[in-house]
């Protein structure tokens, strides 16, 4: 049974619009506990990334703006605020495509992020534990580093901020499988030791639904369906569009028509 | 009959002619509003005061240098500050064609657009290699360089205060009143308005939103960014000679002393206040900065203002200008074209609120 | 031996005043054309406010300072960090109307007269091998000297350097990073605006204040381009450099083609190459 106590984060009936005319997300809600790992998962253009910079505090560069709804983050409104109060409350995000400051070196990537001095040499010290790699490469400018260790770094980053809920956008994206698993499995190693909430988004939805409590699949703005690993892997229309595996043959998420999903969604 | 119970969207399409239509007139709100204009322009000359004609003719000339601007910075993403120059450049050829060789105006206005374009030409090719504040800053060296020559010209041949240039005529008809030079200004800037959107929305315009978005990813698509950015100088800075060499006709001066740097901001002012990428903008801001200074010697007449006041007219001009960049700036960056396409959008959606996800016309 | 303290004491000149555009270009990817206009007000101000204080000169300037600034900070907060999502040349456009705004006040107020800004130590020393140094020229360079060690020092070591150096780069991950990149922005645009008061002050005790005090602003602004606009380390160099060049067509030439060496050697290096000594190849490419 569910304690009294509210959700970690809460989102509700989000509405985000872009340029004051185009909807991305159209009445989301969900909420995550604290300790589980959350999956958005979905196909390009469902509004995942969207409700994840709404989240972070993102969205005032994009000409979005939130016109309903609200996210609630430990009984607090996060609509509307600015990236670094966002942070300083306890969220920290893992960007798309391991963004790190590239003109510093891994040991100043590193250092920027801290924010509480007294914690300093100890965190870094638990982070270069995880990722040794980054270690040996501490003194060398970020740019330099390879696609994988820059992952490891933009995450690195992210738990110096001494987060609550870390926000993963997209960590399997050019990164060659056995080196996702690996990082899956440093990231839910670090998840134990922190106590972290984790909200992840997704396309690789093998990589999601293998590691989640509990997952959503977003088409086109809105939640259309959500529940365990398990009732997802189940439905056969999840598994006929984000997993690729159809009864009568390989059929991908490309195969079938925009329309014909949506029906399937709805009717 | 049956009552319809629906409302056709003011901005449905449904044949690709009336999909390709210039823009302007595509929705019965708009082309009410381009009929009510073309009135306003016929009728104009007969209502207002000789003040407010020469006040409208010169924002008529600045707009079409407005318009040719806000293709080569706005359309095309490539930051000018090599306008006064340009526009030097027409003013200057006219003048010597028509006092030293007196060549008559349907030659001398298409060779400052032939002048205009060679100098183009020259300031788009540190583009090929320079991008941003760079190019600006070679479009500067190249006003600096241009107003150098002009001003060696005017010193040279004896005139101090300006190279004076007769009024263009054809045998005995002279066009001199400046009620007749309304309509001929606005039938150029119709016809460089019309010439400008054509361009926009066929491929040289395609490939100039190509190039300002992103144009690496341009040039992999297969666009010859080379020579799409120095056809955007050419094309802007040839109308730029042209519309140069008009203000010099209407004037009847050609003086240096008028295009200085001060001159380039106040176009890229009047592009900014106005709408970057809309040639609506550029009238509308057109319209803004040329009257700027003018309502302020309205104000100061109205007033009857002290006479030590009117000593530092000139500061204060100044700081009024400075004042109202800021403020347009500030308060709408993307222009009056933006305010206007938010008032057009309000009554073409009413009563809804959103437009589907579209393209976003702007 | 004095031509070679003049170049040192002009390129000492030239480079904190390239300070002042280049923390600005690193932080905001802005030219601040106000640059210029916010050294003759500051100018103006410094020697008015001298005589309307009285006793020692320091008093009056450390106040100047303060209020640059201060200043540096307001400008931000009001105008430029509103302009944030705004394409670069909108932002230029506003700081050359603040130019223009700043420049209309002080021929309001001032009227173009020529003033000069007063440091109470008048004397000349001479050292060994005939160099001769006026107390103006000797401040200069120890100012300099003092000002670009603490500004190199802050930058590379500080934490709040290196914050400001990662916003630089990249201000949206920095604000993720829990870098509040509005009070570091507004840092620089107060270090920078600093700068102006202090050679507003230096200059216009050398030099004097008059109208055309915004023109060697604009020198400046070649020195930070052939520098590198948004590198620190080039502008000694650069700033060195121009002083030589100029001050070698001064002797030698005339005076009028030694205005115009920082544009032309400025043209030189946007032709060949465009990101000056140090600066970054971002803005570059090759068709």
């Amino acid at each position: 049974m569910e304690t009294q106590k509210e959700a970690l984060l809460v989102v509700n009936k989000l509405e985000v619009v872009y340029f004051h005319v185009s909807t991305a997300i159209q009445g989301v809600s969900f909420q995550i506990s604290e300790g589980q790992v959350f999956a958005l998962i979905g196909a390009n253009g469902a509004g995942k990334t969207t409700t994840l910079r709404t989240i972070s505090g993102f969205l005032g560069s994009d000409n979005a703006y939130i016109t309903d709804g609200e996210v609630r983050f430990m009984g607090e409104r996060l609509n509307g605020l600015s990236p670094y109060k966002i942070t300083s409350r306890g969220i920290a995000l893992v960007p798309e495509r391991s963004k790190v400051f590239e003109t510093l070196t891994t040991e100043e990537n590193l250092a920027v992020s801290i924010s509480r001095a007294g914690t300093q040499k100890e965190m870094e010290r638990k982070t270069y534990e995880y990722f040794p790699k980054l270690h040996e490469r501490r003194k060398h400018l970020a740019g330099l580093l390879s696609g994988g260790e820059r992952q490891m770094l933009a995450m690195g980053q992210a738990l110096l901020c001494s987060p609550k809920l870390l926000l993963v956008d997209e960590l399997s994206l050019g990164l060659a499988p056995i080196l996702v698993t690996h990082l899956v499995n440093t990231l839910m190693q670090i998840k134990q030791d922190f106590g972290l909430t984790i909200l992840m988004v997704e396309q690789n939805a093998v990589v999601a639904l293998n590691t989640a409590d509990y997952a959503a699949v977003m088409e086109n703005g809105r939640i259309v369906f959500d529940g365990t690993p398990e009732r997802l892997l189940s439905h056969q229309d999840v598994r006929e569009f984000y997993l690729g595996l159809h009864e009568t043959g390989e059929k991908s998420y490309r195969d079938v028509k925009q329309y014909r999903r949506s029906r399937r969604w709805w009717g | 009959m049956k009552k319809k119970n629906y409302q056709k969207s003011s901005y449905l399409k449904t044949s690709i002619i009336s999909d390709m239509a210039i823009i302007a007139f595509d929705t019965p709100f708009r082309r009410i509003w381009a009929v009510v204009g073309l009135l306003i322009i016929a009728v104009f000359p007969f209502l207002v005061t000789p003040f407010f004609m020469h006040i409208a003719n010169l924002i008529a000339i600045a707009s079409i240098g407005a318009m040719a601007l806000n293709l080569l910075s706005g359309n095309a993403g490539l930051l000018s500050l090599g306008q006064a120059g340009f526009l030097a450049s027409g003013a200057f050829t006219t003048a010597i064609m028509t006092v030293n060789f007196s060549m008559p105006f349907w030659v001398t206005i298409p060779a400052a657009g032939v002048v205009g374009a060679i100098l183009g030409f020259i300031a788009g090719l540190p583009s090929l290699r320079l991008k941003g504040i760079y190019l600006g800053l070679s479009t500067l060296a190249m006003h600096y360089v241009i107003t150098y020559a002009c001003s060696e010209y005017q010193f040279w041949s004896g005139s101090n205060f300006g190279i004076v240039i007769k009024p263009p005529s054809i045998g005995p008809l002279v066009l001199a009143d400046d009620r007749v030079w309304h309509y001929f200004l606005w039938i150029f800037v119709g016809i460089v308005g019309i010439f400008i959107t054509n361009l926009l929305r066929t491929r040289p315009g395609r490939a100039w939103t190509a190039i300002r978005n992103r144009d690496i990813a341009a040039e992999v698509m297969g666009i010859n960014i080379g020579y799409y950015k120095v056809l955007a100088f050419v094309v802007s800075t040839a109308i730029i000679g042209m519309a140069g060499s008009i203000y010099v006709y209407y004037t009847k001066v050609a003086s240096i002393e008028e295009y200085s740097f001060i001159l380039t901001i106040s176009y890229l002012a009047m592009i900014i206040s106005g709408g970057m990428r809309s040639v609506l903008g550029s009238l509308m801001g057109a319209f803004l900065i040329t009257s700027l200074p003018y309502s302020l010697i309205y104000l100061f007449g109205l007033f009857e203002v002290s006479g030590v006041l009117k000593d530092y007219f000139f500061s204060l001009q100044s700081a009024l200008f400075g004042l109202v960049i800021i403020v347009f700036l500030l308060v709408e960056p993307l222009g009056l074209a933006e305010i206007w396409r938010r008032v057009r959008v309000y009554f073409e959606l009413w009563p809804f609120r959103y437009k589907p996800l579209s393209i976003i016309k702007r | 031996m004095n031509f070679l303290a003049s170049v040192i004491v002009t390129s000492a000149l030239y480079a904190m005043m390239a300070s002042g555009f280049v923390v600005i270009y690193r932080a905001s990817r802005v030219l601040n054309f106000a640059y210029g206009d916010v050294i003759l007000l500051a100018g103006y101000l410094a020697s008015t406010m001298a005589g309307f204080i009285g006793g020692s000169s320091v008093i009056s300037h450390m106040i100047i300072l303060f209020a640059a600034f201060l200043f540096g900070l307001v400008i931000y907060t009001l105008l430029i960090k509103p302009m944030a999502g705004q394409p670069a040349y909108s932002t230029i456009i506003l700081t050359v109307a603040l130019g223009i705004l700043m420049q209309a006040f002080a021929v309001l107020t001032w009227r173009g007269q020529m003033k000069s800004v007063r440091l109470d130590w008048r004397a000349y020393i001479v050292f060994a091998g005939g160099l001769r140094l006026s107390s103006t020229e000797i401040i200069i360079i120890v100012t300099a000297s003092a000002y670009f060690i603490a500004l190199f020092s802050f930058y590379q070591f500080s934490k709040t350097g290196r914050q400001m150096r990662a916003t630089a780069e990249n201000p949206l991950l920095a604000s993720q990073r829990s870098v509040n990149i509005y009070f570091v922005t507004g840092l620089a645009w107060a270090i920078s605006i600093f700068s102006a008061g202090l050679t507003a002050i230096l200059a216009g005790a050398n030099y004097g204040v008059s109208l055309f005090i915004g023109h060697v602003a604009i020198k400046a602004f070649a020195v930070a381009l052939v520098g590198g606009l948004d590198s620190l380390r080039g502008i000694i160099p650069a700033a060195f450099l121009i002083a030589l060049a100029e001050l070698t067509a001064n002797t030698y030439v005339n005076p009028r083609l030694a205005n115009t060496i920082p544009f032309i050697i400025m043209i030189i290096v946007l032709m060949t190459r465009p990101w000056g000594f140090f600066g970054t190849e971002e803005e570059i490419e090759r068709v």
